[in-house]
């Protein structure tokens, strides 16, 4: 809803699965993003019925292990160093995953077989979001900043994740 | 209501309407992609009530998408408190 600019005739707009998985951990994330790609889906027109299930794997499931890649760096870089490296490049990396998942979704539908199928889709698609994962690193990373400066205890919250029992 | 809910939900609400305006119209990476390549769009099969984040009876764009903006934010909060609030009640009964 909200896009940002990326380069002129090109926008943006932030996913929001590894800010989710940051604090709630991997499975609240699946569960947050698929309520919100179905009441977009359905209110707005946005993604589409249809393309439902593409979504949430695209922008649920593969952004919920992008919590893997924080949490990895995290453990290597500490201090205030490593949550921001951590949070800015999971979250860049879940941008960019997301869009070659779509690209491969896109590339082996039929509607695309004639435009080059994946051979087409997969690159375009990760060009873009290479560049569009700047912002949504710049926006998580910024969020997440902030959010520990006012309520560091947010990040303490218990997290949701296979390991936890 | 807590004094943290309250206070988030009023900066959510201005932020909603500070960046409005500001939001880019340019089309996104995945349309960009369509349109590069050519793909003509299948018609949808789905006639959402408030598409594309605008509101058919409101003739200013700013207010309609402030407000479908707004309802889907809400709905967004209240579906998502709902469900929490079942996962909580059914982990207690469990007693783990």
């Amino acid at each position: 809803m909200l896009n940002f600019p990326v380069v002129i005739g090109t926008s943006g707009h932030i996913v929001g699965g590894t800010l989710i998985a940051i604090f709630l951990g991997p499975y609240a994330t699946i569960i947050s993003q698929t309520i919100i790609l179905v009441i977009q889906a359905f209110l707005f027109s946005d993604g589409g019925i249809t393309a439902l299930g593409a979504n949430v794997f695209n922008m649920g499931v593969v952004s919920a292990l992008s919590y893997y890649v924080y949490t990895a760096i995290r453990m290597g870089v500490h201090g205030k160093e490593g949550l921001i490296t951590a949070t800015s490049i999971a979250s860049w990396a879940s941008t960019v995953l997301g869009a070659v998942a779509c690209g491969f979704e896109l590339g082996v539908s039929s509607t695309f077989q004639p435009y080059g199928g994946v051979a087409m889709t997969v690159p375009i698609m990760a060009l873009w979001h290479a560049l569009i994962g700047l912002g949504e690193a710049f926006i998580t990373s910024s969020i997440v900043t902030y959010t520990v400066k006012v309520r560091p205890d947010l990040l303490e919250l218990e997290k949701l994740a296979p390991h936890v029992r | 209501m807590e004094r943290w809910v309250k206070k988030t939900l009023v900066a959510t609400i201005v932020a909603l309407a500070m960046l409005i305006p500001l939001a880019s119209t340019f089309p996104d990476g995945l349309e960009r992609v369509v349109e590069t390549l050519g793909v003509k769009a299948e018609t949808g099969v789905w006639h959402a009530p408030m598409p594309d984040y605008t509101i058919d009876v409101i003739t200013n764009s700013y207010v309609s998408t402030f407000t479908a903006g707004l309802t889907g934010f809400l709905i967004v909060l209240v579906v998502t408190w709902l469900i929490g609030k079942a996962a909580w009640v059914r982990k207690a009964k469990r007693g783990t």
